[in-house]
């Protein structure tokens, strides 16, 4: 019965992206949190994007599901299966979260409504997007609690949120996100309020959810090493631009754009003595700046005249791999 | 000073039988453990494992149910409120949250000389502006930033005040509770490049609690696991992450995902 929920198209194969985004920008009066990026997922992809605080990764997330709220500015495209998004009805944009594109966040305690139990919203999701009967809704529910981990999923129906530990929490509503099957999930920073041991399950139920069902994966995170387990490409952010991507464990061994490069050698899982970190000089630019040059130029050990003055183009240095740098290549060479 | 007691005695705090309830809870359970002059000791684990706790009841901003606190022989336990808060100059502690902890109202100035005004005879008034711009070049913060407030700082800024007025007093031992968990790996690097170098040049002691088990790897000399309220293991940071000998330990080193060389990739082509 769960088929009839959302067939998928047939040949859905095929070369053409899941999800594009070409120049979003989004801002806030005259904060700019994203600049102007471009980004395609394939069907079934895992993508993570990377970045500190303030990189526009989250905002980036939230403006594909359409959950920039005034004063708050969006402009760009964002198609979804061929779907533009952008400036879509809030109504028109409730019928793709769910079947389409659903999200989990960082804070699962704020996502769940803590004075209904757990049951009743997951239940809902069925009777009410899909017009099922309390029994069969009831029954999905359990076999949803089940796939996400949730042990004896009918004696825990009733309890409520904070009858819950944060892992468990975020598996309810990753379970609550994939109800419908969508064909993207947007995951921002799931596992940053969790421990140690109980990120590791988590991450393991999304690649794992992910690739059964053969949904795409939209994973934003700061962590490099977290991106790792869970995505095959990499997107590096910084101050609301994309400054790198490629395939992840490439980036990884031979980044090709100086942010990340020196975000690698600030990683304390990279080296063996505090003394080999070599932190990025400086802060991240304000996000009312406007930048002439490449925007990272400020922090950058390579960087010359030319970088403060013109914005490098995307650079292909190999099969896949592009870096927003004037010394791309040079970099990606070990040069 | 605390340097002036140069009786043998090794260890700059000895922790014995410490426990704690809250109610029927026990967050911390016959803690035992000691460190050393100049060592850096690392307390891991997760939420709920007490570290933070034992932090708090190490400086007595907890009571204690049970147990003895020896801070350079003396038990921290048995002290009255003047005799601890006197003590406290040579123990200061620096909180996760550079937001949470640094007074909005309080420009940069005021904050890092705020510990001379609890104690007096540190700094005499006349010498403030001076020590203040020494302790701001010592944690590479630019003397201009004397007369701003902390909202104009960044969390890796703010973290700066708040070592530099831990430092203010000179203390002997130093407590870190998870100093740099809430800043970006970028800023982060550097707190902890800054941290290492003062614990260098000063030679402080320090208790650094963190649930980044690569960052602990780094930096510590001995490390504590915890796990709920009781410590499963303690032994030189090398022989816990080669050698691992409880359970908790090799879950918590196995769940670190910077230690771990499996990727989604690999495990996805095996």
């Amino acid at each position: 019965m769960t088929t009839e929920i959302l067939k998928r198209p047939a040949g859905e194969t095929s070369a053409r992206p899941l999800l594009s985004i070409a120049g979003l920008r989004v801002r806030y009066g005259r904060t700019h949190a994203v600049r102007g990026i471009d980004l395609d997922i394939m069907p079934g992809e895992s993508v993570a994007i990377l970045g500190e605080s303030g990189s526009g990764k989250s905002v980036t997330g939230k403006a594909v599901m359409g959950l920039i709220n005034p004063p708050g500015k969006v402009a760009g495209s964002v198609e979804f299966d061929g779907m533009q998004l952008v400036g879509r009805s809030e109504a028109s944009l409730r019928a793709v979260r769910g079947p389409g594109i659903a999200m989990v966040f960082q804070d699962s305690l704020d996502a769940l409504n803590p004075v209904f139990s757990i049951g009743s919203q997951i239940i809902e999701i069925f009777t009410v997007r899909l017009s099922w009967s309390g029994q069969q809704a009831r029954e999905e529910a359990i076999r949803l609690m089940l796939q996400v981990g949730i042990v004896n999923p009918e004696s825990r129906l009733d309890d409520y949120p904070h009858q819950f530990s944060g892992g468990m929490r975020q598996r309810i509503c990753i379970a609550m996100a994939i109800a419908l099957k969508p064909r993207l999930l947007i995951a921002d920073e799931p596992t940053t309020a969790l421990d140690v041991t109980v990120q590791a399950g988590i991450l393991k139920l999304i690649s794992q959810l992910q690739r059964d069902s053969g949904m795409a994966l939209l994973f934003v995170t700061h962590d490099l090493a977290v991106a790792r387990q869970v995505a095959r490409k990499l997107v590096v952010m910084y101050a609301g631009r994309v400054v790198e991507r490629g395939p992840i464990d490439d980036v990884f061994h031979r980044p090709a754009h100086p942010y990340t490069r020196a975000l690698l050698g600030s990683n304390p899982g990279s080296v063996k003595h505090w003394s080999e970190l070599k932190p990025i000089a400086g802060n991240p630019p304000d996000k009312s700046a406007v930048f002439t040059g490449c925007a990272f130029a400020p922090r950058c050990p390579r960087a010359v005249r030319m970088c403060s003055e013109r914005e490098p183009d995307f650079v292909t240095v190999a099969d896949g791999r592009q870096s927003r740098c004037h010394f791309a290549q040079e970099m990606f060479d070990g040069r | 000073m605390a340097a002036d007691t140069k009786v043998a005695v090794t260890s700059v705090l000895k922790v014995e039988k410490l426990t704690k309830h809250f109610g029927q809870v026990t967050a911390l359970n016959a803690i035992d453990f000691e460190v050393a002059e100049g060592e850096i000791l690392a307390v891991v684990g997760e939420s709920g494992s007490g570290k933070s706790t034992l932090a708090r009841t190490i400086l007595r901003l907890l009571d204690a149910s049970s147990g003895r606190i020896l801070y350079r022989g003396k038990d921290l336990l048995g002290l009255t409120a003047a005799e601890m808060r006197a003590t406290r100059r040579h123990i200061q502690m620096i909180f996760q949250d550079p937001y949470a902890s640094l007074h909005p109202r309080r420009t940069v100035f005021e904050l890092v000389s705020e510990p001379w005004r609890v104690h007096s005879s540190v700094a005499p008034r006349r010498e403030w502006p001076q020590r203040v711009a020494a302790l701001l070049e010592q944690v590479g913060l630019p003397q201009a930033y004397a007369s701003l407030y902390p909202a104009r700082l960044s969390g890796g800024e703010r973290q700066r005040v708040a070592i530099a007025r831990a430092l203010a007093l000179r203390p002997d031992l130093l407590i870190l509770d998870e100093p740099v968990s809430a800043l970006d790996v970028s800023i982060q690097a550097q707190v902890i490049k800054l941290l290492m170098t003062l614990q260098q040049e000063i030679g402080f002691t320090s208790i650094f609690i963190s649930h980044d088990l690569a960052l602990v790897r780094l930096i510590a000399d001995k490390v504590i696991v915890m796990n709920r309220g009781r410590i499963v293991e303690q032994g030189p940071t090398q022989a816990i992450f080669a050698n691992p000998r409880d359970d908790y330990t090799r879950l918590l080193l196995a769940s670190s995902p910077e230690l771990v060389g499996e990727t989604a990739t690999k495990e996805q082509e095996a």
